[in-house]
């Protein structure tokens, strides 16, 4: 579940860009992995 | 509505060594500044903004699709609830057909695979999805569709961190988020096969729900800035990367809809629309949705979500398009559930770093 859900809290401030990066790092890895599969 | 006739703009060579995170944020902080509630002027000026910005990213053949629904999923939750109680002043054999129908109705509805109901309620209004594509060098042999909605949620009661949290450990143990529906879904089939008292309980449950709904209708709209500015931000660095390095064979479809928040009504749209272009044995779907986490580092957390990443990683291809399921229920979550468990180190068949492999 995720912190701030559906919250007036849910601010830039409250984001962990980090996670952000990994995430978009990982998906693009999984489409390419996809396409070359 | 087409915007293909801009040409993509040059970016400045500043951006290209600014690093990823400067860049998300930069994004996020944008969208969060924009009030954007499903089917209101918000929502259609944050699709311009993500149009605009997928166009800088060197998408092309940018499109707005609309779609027609209301501006909240409270709305259903409602006439399915006061539908059931209504007819509990029949009483009988009716009143619990009824239930029964509207917990049918209900759970189509909260999975995507029928508005029906909503089809009939007044006060629909448009909504705006935007997309943008990448053609595949030397014709297309696979798609991707990348999804992240723009739209934003409403503030209520419901979201009390302290339900939140119950809804976290429940999702800890059955690996399964709960959906907002389940409660009222529960309380319509105690009404329609339990003895009196189950049935008390229930009509109360869904007065309660009734209650709840309004108050929540009503709220404001919460920045969302994880939920989904994050995402938005995401698939704007993936189109920027895919446009530059385009990959062989692959067609990319960059889609940011809206009305997620209203119970995915935007994408459902847009698949209306699209699905029988797509052919779910070469193309894969990637959900990016609320993915800044701040609270997933502990170790029961990331076992967790581990658990319910490699149940939920089949959710992650096309083939779901033939079953239909559009919602939260279906891959709406699934995808996003796997890109959280590889942030927080979890393993699933998907590489968790880029040039990993299985």
């Amino acid at each position: 579940m995720i912190a701030n859900l559906h919250r007036t809290s849910d601010v830039p401030g409250n984001v962990d860009w980090a996670s952000a990066e990994r995430v978009t790092d990982l998906a693009y890895a999984a489409i390419k992995q996809w396409a070359r599969s | 509505m087409s915007v293909s006739d801009l040409s993509p703009r040059v970016e400045d060579p500043m951006t290209t060594v600014e690093p990823v995170q400067a860049r998300l944020r930069e994004a996020v902080e944008a969208l969060s500044a924009i009030e954007r509630r499903a089917t209101t002027e918000g929502e259609r000026r944050s699709a311009d903004w993500v149009a605009e910005e997928l166009r800088a990213a060197g998408a092309r053949e940018i499109r707005f699709s609309r779609y027609k629904a209301h501006s909240t999923w409270a709305v259903t939750l409602v006439a399915h609830s006061v539908l059931v109680l209504g007819s509990f002043l029949v009483g009988g054999w009716i009143s619990r057909a009824i239930a029964a129908i509207a917990a049918v109705s209900l759970e189509a509805d909260a999975t995507g695979r029928s508005f029906w109901l909503r089809k009939l309620l007044p006060g629909k209004r448009v909504g705006t999805n935007v997309e943008a594509r990448i053609p595949a060098a030397g014709g297309p042999r696979r798609t991707v569709v990348v999804v992240a909605h723009h739209d934003a949620a409403h503030n209520g009661f419901i979201w009390h961190p302290r339900t939140v949290d119950a809804g976290r450990r429940l999702a800890a143990r059955t690996g399964t988020t709960p959906s907002y529906m389940g409660l009222p879904l529960m309380a319509m089939v105690a009404i329609a096969a339990g003895p009196a008292l189950l049935q008390r309980i229930g009509l109360a449950v869904l007065g309660i729900s009734i209650m709840l709904s309004v108050q929540a209708a009503f709220s404001r709209t919460v920045p969302g800035a994880n939920d989904n500015a994050t995402g938005v931000a995401g698939l704007l660095e993936l189109g920027r990367r895919l446009a530059r390095n385009p990959i062989d064979g692959l067609e990319v479809i960059l889609l940011s809809p809206g009305g997620e928040e209203a119970g995915g009504v935007g994408i459902a749209g847009w698949l209306k629309q699209e699905r029988a272009n797509l052919d779910p044995a070469t193309t894969l779907f990637v959900g990016l949705d609320s993915i800044g986490l701040v609270s997933l580092s502990s170790r029961h957390a990331s076992a967790r979500q581990g658990a319910t990443a490699r149940r939920t990683s089949s959710l992650s291809s096309a083939p779901l398009i033939g079953r239909g399921s559009l919602g939260h229920g279906g891959w709406g979550w699934a995808p996003s559930a796997i890109l959280w468990s590889c942030a927080i180190g979890a393993s699933t068949r998907f590489p968790c770093s880029p040039g990993e492999t299985e």
